[in-house]
Order: C-alpha cells, then sequence, then structure tokens
C-alpha cells in the first residue's frame, strides 16, 4: 500500500479553517504551505510530510477549541512539542492538524516544599531547572537536547537523560497532568500525593506518544540538589575494557549518578568544537558523576577511580573546576550537534540490551557496521545498557540511505536477540512500529489497542504511529529528508 | 449459573489444585465473604482459562496471593472463584549483573530478597507484610514502605510484568531492561489493580545493590508542630535519609515497644531519620542531625538490632494485626502537608481511643489508625483536611461490617471516566473483584 492512498481527506477545508479561526484568530492558523513546511520534518528526519494546518494555541481552553473543531471535522490530531524528537512522532505521515504546544511556555507555580512545579507543556525542559537552581532544586530528567526540547515532547516520549541511572526517567517525576482527550474533554489526572487511590493513568499517558490525547499542563517532581558532585574522565584504551568498568562501578554499590560511554570517534568530532583536550587516541572515555553529601565523596570517587584501574585504565581525570566540568558535559551533550563534522547525514539508533550485554553487543554492532562499510560513533547511556550507535553518512551517495537502514535494522535485532529492546528513549513513532512485532505478540499489542481505544475510540490522535501500519518501513524510510542536521543547534 | 465452574476449574487444573472443602474455602473468606470454590493454576495459561470460565459463567474472580491481607477495598459483593497464585512461584530470570530479577507472582517477597542476598542485591522495597506477601500482591495492592525516600516505590522498579486477563489471554507489558520505551507502559494498568485487570503471573523488578547497615536517629520533640518544622528542615537541608517518619506519641510508643527500644518521653512526638548507605555519609547525617535537633528535641542514635527492629515496626505500622479491630487509615498529599493531615485525623473531636500517626515525612504519605468506633468521625475530618491540602484519604482497613458506612475511598479522582471505559475493555464482563474498587469500578 502507499501512504499517498492512506492520506487523510479533508471535506471542507475553508469551513474548517474558519472554525479554527474562530479559536484562535487567523495569526495563529497556518494554512500556507510556505508556513507549513517549516513542520514538514522533526528531529527524525525519517520521513517528511506536510501537515494540512499548523495551529498554536495558548491555553487549555484554545486546545479544546482546536480538538472540538478537528473532530466535528472528523480530521487528526498531531501534537508538537519543540520537534526534537528522534522517532517521527511530531510529523503528519497522513495529514492531519498539527498542534503546535510551543506558545504555552509558561511556568505556572513553583512550590519548593512540597518540591513539585506546574508548567505548561510548552516549557523548554532546562528552563524549568533554571528556574529553581538558584534555590538549590532541580528537575532530574535531562536529556542532551535539554536546551530545546519541550516538556510536553518529555512526557510524551517518557525521555530519559544523562542522569537517569540514578533519577530514573521521565515517568519517575510526573506528579499529575492535565490532557485534553479527542472527545474535547479535560481530565486533571493525578496530582494528588503518592500511591493514589484508582488507576493509574498518569503513568499510562507518559510515554504514549501523543496518541491518547493532548497534554496542556504537567506536574512535575522538583529534587534537592546534592550538596557535593564529583565529575570525572575515565580514559580507556578500548571500549571492552571501559564497559567492563561500568559494570564493575554499579557493582561496587556507589550508584554513580551518570556513567557515560564516549568512542573514539565521537572525541574526533567533538574536540574541535568543545576543546576540552580529551584525548584523540582514547578508545572510549567514560564519564563517571558521583553526587551526595561532601563528606561520603571523596570515597565514592576514590572507589571509581580504584575500579577504573583494576580495569587498565589509562588515565582518571576529575574535573577541578565548574567550568571544567561543563567542558567534559558539553562533550557528551554536544555529541550529537558536532557529527556534521563527520560527515552530511547521520542516523541515530536507539536500543538497550541487558547491561551485561553490553560488551559484546558492541562487538556486534562494531561487526555490523563493518560488513555494510560503514562507520559507527558511539556515544551512550552506558549505565543503563541504553546503546545509541551512530552512522554518519551521505545520503546524495547511491545506496548508502539503503545500507543505513539495513545495517541499523541488523543492530536493533541483534539487541533484541539478547533480550533488549526497540528503544531506551526515542519512542516508536513512525520510524520502529513496524518492528514492534518483534517484541510484543498479537495479544499484547491488542492489550495496547486497548488502552488506545479507551482514550480515543475514533483514532483521531497521532494516527500511524507506534502501532504497525500497512505501510512497510521501507516506504517511509526511503523518502528521509537528505538534509544536514543543524550541526551545533542542540549543544 | 455458576453451577459448573467447579467442574470446568476442575478440568483446568486437575483435582489436586481446586479447593471445595468448605472449611478449607471459610479460611479464604474476604471480610465474612465466603468463596465458593478455589483454584491454585499451574502456569498463566490455567489463570487465563479459569478467568474464560468465570466469564462464561458471569462468575466472581477474587485473584490471591499468599491473602495476608485481602481486605482494602470494599466487602465483596460475590466470590465465586479465588484464584491463588501460590504455585506459581519461584525465581525465572536472574543474571545479577544485569541488576534485573525475574520471578512468578507467587513468589513471597522474603523467598525473592534471600535470593538476591546472596549476591549481595535486593529489590529495595519494604513494604508492611514484607515476609509472607507475594510479589504480585505487592504489585496488585501497590505497596511501599518507610525506605521509598530514598529508593523509589513499586512502580518505579516494576519494568515489566506477565498477566493473564480476565479475556483470557496472557500477555506481557514491558521488559527486562531498565529503560524501555517500547509501546504504552501497561505495567502502571496493573500497579493498585486490587486484582481488578486480571491475574499477575510473573514480575520483572530492576534491583540494586544492598545497602549494608545503617543507622536511626530518633530525634523527640515536644509537639507535632515541633516535628513538623524538624522534618521540614531536614528536608531543606543536603541530608539524604533512605526514610524519614514522624510519629505521634502513640504511634512512637508502639513502633518503640515493637522494637523492644527504651520508651520515649510518653507525650513526645518522634521524628526518625534512616541514614544509609557509606559509612562518611552515615557519619553526616548523624552530626548533621544533632545540629539540626539541637534545642528543638532529645537525640538518640540506634544500631543494630534495635535499629533493624525499630524499621520493621515502622513498616508493619499500617498492618491490621498492629491495630485488632481497628480502622486504618491512608492519606496522601503534597509532602510538607503531612502535619495538616495529621491534625486533621486527631481533631475529629470526642474520641473513644488514640488516633495513633505516622506520617512518611519525605513523601507525604500518612497512615492513622483509630478505634472502629471512631472510624467515621476520624474518616469525615482526615477527609476534609486532605480534601483541603489537595491530597486523598482512603480507608485501609475496617471491620466488615463497618465497611459500608465509610468513605472508604473519598471522593472520585480526574479521569474516573477514562477509568471506567479502560476496566470495560480489560474486564468486559465485569467479573474481577466486585464490589472492592471505589466509585463502582468493580
Ligand atoms: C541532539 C538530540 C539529543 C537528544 N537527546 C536525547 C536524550 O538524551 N534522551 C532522550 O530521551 N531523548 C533525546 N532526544 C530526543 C528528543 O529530544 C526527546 O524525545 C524530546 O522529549 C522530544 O521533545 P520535543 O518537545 O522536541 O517533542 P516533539 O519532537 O515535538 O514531539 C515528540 C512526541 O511528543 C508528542 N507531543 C509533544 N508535545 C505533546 C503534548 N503537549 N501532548 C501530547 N503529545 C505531545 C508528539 O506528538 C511526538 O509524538 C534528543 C534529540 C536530539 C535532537
Ligand atoms: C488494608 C491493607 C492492610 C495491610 N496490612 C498488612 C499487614 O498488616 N501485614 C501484611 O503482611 N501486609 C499488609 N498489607 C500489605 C499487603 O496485603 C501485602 O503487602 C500484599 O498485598 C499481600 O500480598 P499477598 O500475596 O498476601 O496478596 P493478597 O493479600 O492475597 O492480595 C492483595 C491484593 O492483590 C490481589 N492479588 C494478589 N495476587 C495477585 C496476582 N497475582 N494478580 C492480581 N492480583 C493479585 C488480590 O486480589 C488483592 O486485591 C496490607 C494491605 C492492605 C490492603
Amino acid at each position: 500500500m502507499q501512504l499517498a492512498d492512506l492520506r487523510h481527506r479533508i471535506e471542507d477545508r475553508t469551513a474548517l479553517t474558519r472554525a479554527l479561526q474562530e479559536v484562535l484568530g487567523s495569526d495563529r492558523v497556518f494554512t500556507h504551505p510556505a508556513d507549513l513546511i517549516a513542520y514538514e520534518y522533526d528531529g527524525a528526519q525519517v520521513l517528511t510530510a506536510i501537515p494540512d494546518l499548523v495551529v498554536l494555541p495558548g491555553s487549555t481552553e484554545e486546545v479544546v477549541g482546536v480538538v472540538n473543531a478537528a473532530r466535528r471535522h472528523r480530521v487528526p490530531l498531531i501534537p508538537r512539542g519543540a520537534g526534537t524528537g528522534l522517532s517521527g512522532g511530531a510529523i503528519t505521515p497522513i495529514g492531519g492538524i498539527l498542534v503546535s504546544l510551543a506558545r504555552m511556555k509558561r511556568i505556572l507555580h513553583v512550590d519548593l516544599d512540597n518540591r513539585c512545579a506546574v508548567v505548561q507543556p510548552g516549557v523548554i525542559n532546562l528552563d524549568v531547572t533554571k528556574a529553581v537552581e538558584g534555590s538549590g532544586y532541580f528537575y532530574a530528567p535531562d536529556p542532551s537536547s535539554q536546551s530545546a526540547c519541550s516538556i510536553g515532547g518529555n512526557v510524551a516520549n517518557n525521555s530519559g537523560g544523562v542522569h537517569t541511572l540514578a533519577f530514573g526517567v521521565t515517568t519517575n517525576h510526573v506528579l499529575g497532568l492535565t490532557l485534553v482527550l479527542p472527545d474535547g474533554s479535560v481530565e486533571r489526572l493525578g496530582g494528588r500525593g503518592a500511591d493514589e487511590p484508582g488507576l493509574d493513568l498518569t503513568g499510562l499517558v507518559v510515554g504514549s506518544e501523543g496518541t491518547l490525547g493532548i497534554v496542556t499542563e504537567v506536574t512535575v517532581r522538583l529534587m534537592r540538589r546534592r550538596e557535593g558532585v564529583r565529575t570525572m574522565l575515565g580514559i580507556f584504551g578500548t571500549i571492552a575494557e571501559a564497559s567492563q568498568a561500568v559494570a564493575d562501578i554499579i557493582a561496587s554499590g556507589i550508584a554513580p549518578t551518570a556513567l557515560e560511554m564516549i568512542d573514539q570517534l565521537t572525541v574526533e568530532a567533538v574536540e574541535p568544537v568543545v576543546h576540552a583536550g580529551l584525548p584523540l587516541d582514547a578508545g572510549a572515555i567514560l564519564l563517571i558523576e558521583v553526587e551526595g553529601v561532601c563528606d561520603a565523596i571523596d570515597r565514592s570517587a576514590g572507589i571509581v577511580d580504584e575500579v577504573c584501574r583494576k580495569n587498565q585504565v589509562r588515565e582518571v581525570r576529575i574535573a577541578r573546576t565548574e567550568e571544567e566540568r561543563h567542558l567534559y558535559w558539553a562533550s557528551r551533550k554536544g555529541a550529537f550537534g558536532a557529527m556534521g563534522r563527520l560527515a552530511p547525514n547521520y542516523y541515530l539508533n536507539d536500543a538497550v540490551v541487558p547491561r551485561s550485554q553490553l560488551p559484546a553487543i558492541m562487538r556486534q554492532v562494531m561487526e555490523i557496521a563493518r560488513r555494510h562499510g560503514l562507520r559507527v560513533v558511539n556515544v551512550f547511556h552506558a549505565g543503563d545498557g541504553n546503546l545509541h550507535p551512530l552512522i554518519p553518512y551521505d545520503a546524495a551517495a547511491p545506496g548508502e540511505s539503503d545500507r543505513v537502514l539495513k545495517a541499523s535494522e541488523e543492530m536493533l535485532a541483534a539487541c533484541v536477540a539478547v533480550g533488549g529492546t526497540l528503544s531506551g528513549e526515542h519512542g516508536i513513532g513512525i520510524e520502529k512500529n513496524n518492528y514492534m512485532p518483534w517484541i510484543f505478540s498479537a495479544s499484547d499489542l491488542d492489550a495496547q489497542r486497548r488502552l488506545k481505544a479507551a482514550f480515543d475510540p475514533e483514532d483521531l490522535m497521532n494516527p500511524f504511529k507506534v502501532f504497525p501500519t500497512p505501510v512497510s518501513c521501507g516506504e517511509l524510510m526511503a523518502r528521509r529528508a537528505p538534509r544536514l542536521a543543524a550541526s551545533g543547534l542542540w549543544i | 449459573m455458576t453451577g459448573d465452574l467447579a467442574d470446568r476449574a476442575r478440568e483446568i487444573v486437575g483435582a489436586a489444585h481446586l479447593i471445595t472443602d468448605q472449611a478449607a474455602l471459610a479460611s479464604l473468606a474476604v471480610d465474612g465473604v465466603r468463596p465458593a470454590v478455589a483454584a491454585h493454576p499451574g502456569s498463566g495459561e490455567e489463570a487465563a482459562r479459569l478467568m474464560t470460565a468465570a466469564g462464561e459463567r458471569g462468575a466472581a474472580v477474587l485473584p490471591r496471593g499468599a491473602g495476608v491481607h485481602q481486605h482494602l477495598g470494599g466487602v465483596p459483593a460475590r466470590a465465586d472463584l479465588v484464584i491463588d497464585t501460590r504455585r506459581l512461584s519461584g525465581i525465572t530470570d536472574y543474571v545479577p549483573a544485569d541488576y534485573v530479577v525475574a520471578a512468578r507472582a507467587g513468589t513471597p517477597l522474603r523467598d525473592l530478597q534471600a535470593e538476591l542476598g546472596r549476591h549481595t542485591q535486593w529489590l529495595p522495597l519494604d513494604p508492611p507484610g514484607g515476609g509472607a506477601a507475594t510479589i504480585g500482591g505487592l504489585i496488585a495492592a501497590n505497596r511501599n514502605g518507610p525506605r521509598r525516600l530514598l529508593y523509589g516505590s513499586i512502580r518505579d522498579m516494576l519494568i515489566g510484568i506477565r498477566v493473564a486477563l480476565p479475556t483470557g489471554e496472557v500477555i506481557k507489558a514491558g521488559g527486562k531492561v531498565v529503560k524501555n520505551v517500547a509501546g504504552y507502559d501497561l505495567t502502571k494498568m496493573f500497579i493498585g489493580s486490587l486484582g481488578s485487570a486480571g491475574v499477575i503471573v510473573e514480575a520483572t523488578f530492576k534491583i540494586s545493590p544492598f545497602p549494608g547497615d545503617g543507622q536511626t536517629i530518633l530525634v523527640t520533640v515536644p509537639t507535632r508542630a515541633a516535628a513538623h518544622e524538624l522534618t521540614t528542615a531536614i528536608m531543606r537541608s543536603y541530608l539524604l535519609p533512605a526514610a524519614l517518619e514522624a510519629a505521634d506519641p502513640h504511634a512512637l510508643r508502639h513502633v518503640t515497644k515493637a522494637a523492644g527500644v527504651t520508651a520515649p518521653d510518653p507525650n513526645a512526638w518522634g521524628v526518625l531519620v534512616l541514614a544509609e548507605g557509606l559509612a562518611e555519609s552515615r557519619v553526616r547525617h548523624v552530626d548533621e542531625m544533632r545540629a539540626l535537633a539541637g534545642s528543638r528535641g532529645r537525640i538518640e542514635v540506634l544500631e543494630g538490632a534495635a535499629h533493624t527492629a525499630l524499621w520493621r515496626a515502622v513498616a508493619e505500622f499500617p498492618s491490621p494485626d498492629a491495630h485488632p479491630a481497628g480502622v486504618i487509615f491512608r492519606a496522601g498529599g503534597p509532602i510538607a502537608r503531612w502535619a495538616d493531615l495529621a491534625s486533621g485525623a486527631q481533631e475529629a473531636g470526642a474520641p473513644a481511643g488514640p488516633v495513633g500517626v505516622l506520617a512518611h515525612a519525605g513523601t507525604g504519605v500518612l497512615y492513622a489508625a483509630c478505634a472502629a468506633a471512631d472510624g467515621p468521625s476520624v474518616a469525615a475530618s482526615l477527609g476534609a483536611a486532605a480534601s483541603a491540602a489537595g491530597g486523598y484519604a482512603v480507608v485501609e482497613a475496617a471491620p466488615p461490617a463497618l465497611k459500608p458506612h465509610l468513605p472508604l475511598w473519598g471522593p472520585p479522582p480526574g479521569g474516573l471516566e477514562l477509568m471506567r471505559r479502560l476496566r470495560e475493555k480489560f474486564d468486559p464482563r465485569g467479573i474481577m473483584v466486585p464490589g472492592r474498587l471505589g466509585w463502582g469500578l468493580s
């Protein structure tokens, strides 16, 4: 089946536009192709698709108005935050109304003693921490894209971050939500305290990739900043040694807050941009952070140092100043942005394996890349077993995109084969929905569809995502935009 | 209508695993409601077939683990079939280096912890009834203990689940890795479901290194206000206690007595801090607590057996055994509002007996226990205080005869209509635990 055959047809576009303009005024309803094209793709660049309309509501009430108009015309709704998503979740493969929450970016309420804040979905992740760090608090989930991505997108994708190892992912930090359902009703879920009676609807909505409703308000948990932090770099000869050190650090019981792997090609790309003084000839670098009360930091750091030495570390560096610490982190968080230096395009994979499988899977990943004549860059959340093999390539070179897709599929299959999963944080979207049967039986998927049907019986919310579709991945991927990521954008 | 259910169940699980003896069934009664028959399935598929059989006959099903405490929620409207999970026991997958363990639902938490302990690991969960309770029951009842402050709740640890659905399928959700966003997070359907969503047959958890010995810092202060001031100061400090409790004089006497610790001043409130982890960190906690307690109150540091027994007693405070024939409430709300909930529970007016209060002061969950006669008035005033604070209050245990007269579940939550629709999708015939969930959800 062709994607074009499935495109949703709007019967009365004029009436729909008018209805939306009645809710938002004409300046927040976009219909002109020149305006729509900016919403053609997201961070995944998996596929381009032009939405039929783009709207920018500014409040829950306006979202309700938009939903009601869409419902009357039976047109799909696609929520969008900052558009940094990496699985195509925020684009419109079969058309529809793209609902940008970018205007809803107010922090409504901060309550430090109760360790929570109420924010609108368009608030940028980092802005939550910025609003409270002066008082010694922070919002824990910190994706590398945190200076650009929105809380609404984080909630939809259940995003993780570099401190997930100790603090968990988004679902561990969302206390409640306001959700506009596709029937136009507004539900306030959760937010009344721990172990609230009733079904955990908040927990079901987090990670649902915008397919259950539009999130218009989020109550997030705030955490107290730790008194002391020590950031270290373990410089290793090989990825295998670094991987073993990861396992041993976790087993030591000190609970580091971050354990990130940066390989040699990454250093090559990022060092000329960030100038953190990372050695260009190290096979792998571990970025390790320990936090806690100051009294215990030396001891924790000492244990890390000892473990690294047992695993043939070449050198352990300790950030001596806050500036140095930021440089270390810039090398990690800026890695993807710097990939533009390696090739015009890159394809970023995301999969998770049981932690003990990490060294073996890294060997397989390298082998698969070699077989397809591709390079692979590894910068990832080693402590969680969440790998991100990144393949730099040139989409303009004939056949290269196909090889990249083939290799990526093989890497994913290898991860699944050792008990892993399809995505650790980037989501399924339209990138991996047809792989879902790799890990879920027909009954498993049917149970997930029941959840979908309870929220969205008419399938108006973000259709064509998460669940397998009649269109093959191949067709979706073949239309990948040969575009260069704006390098450095997300540093 | 349910006449041949026992015969069908016997075909499914075999005669040896079916209980029809009246005396044995009487011991499975929930709130005085005796089941017609009980079956011990040997697999998830058998559990699913049992539910299919029950569904075809419109029979009511009660999943059951160790059955230590089945009485959360309303009195069962009917109990035609108990599905007992205890044959489904044992660890199914455990690679210590992965820090992940999978076990069948009927595995007692105690057995799981014993095996993990051999590798200096544990599931960092210290729920009431932690010993005999099965992991399926713990998930279904969403039980958490005082250490949740540092280690999180069962919701944070459960990464995968296998469930026999009332509609007859055996499904899995989640997986065996610590980070997973493939598909919806259906594990959340089953945490706190009290058996309504199906029979949990296996669960996978992420686990942690065992932290080793800890220390208790017990500060006694004269009033609730002083206790609140101290817990607030601790929460604003850089300390990272594993647990932080505030106990009123009754609760403090109760837990110290259970732990065999010297009785504190009979009128004192207690603030209990649990320090675990590196020695350097524990020393810091003791030192800083001395400074924080300062002139506010008396400080005592407990270690060894007394320390261990005290936290066991704190975890067991919400257990019905601890308050025979009493009424036990759980309330939750904004963390720092625990003292408002406490005063709601204790200012019900003209009580027949004491109202004991123990708050997990770092997570905003509070337990209150009173005599049956005071149940209705405490329910009213605690409920009002919880609503005013933006929180909730529920009855966790009460004599069955009193239950119909108590607001067991409090006012309806947001999303009730969605919960109804979900219940209908997953249990279309409404056979699971009828009468147990609030607001007509089952
Ligand atoms: C350089 C780079 C680094 C990254 N690093 C990480 C990382 O470390 N960890 C990680 O987890 N991710 C990472 N990501 C992925 C991405 O940033 C996250 O998935 C992020 O949460 C997406 O947020 P967004 O606001 O951009 O959402 P979008 O891309 O706009 O949307 C993502 C999904 O959320 C839905 N959505 C958005 N807003 C709402 C709403 N209000 N209501 C309902 N649904 C909504 C959309 O429909 C879509 O399905 C990275 C991306 C880039 C480009
Ligand atoms: C009001 C109340 C007070 C409590 N006080 C105590 C106490 O004093 N001491 C104590 O030991 N524990 C106590 N607990 C904690 C709780 O009972 C146990 O921690 C745990 O739920 C018991 O596990 P179990 O195996 O005995 O489950 P059960 O008590 O048999 O079942 C608990 C709930 O889970 C459901 N269930 C059980 N197994 C499954 C399954 N596999 N799939 C689906 N649903 C299932 C049951 O239908 C029931 O709703 C209390 C719980 C409640 C509700």
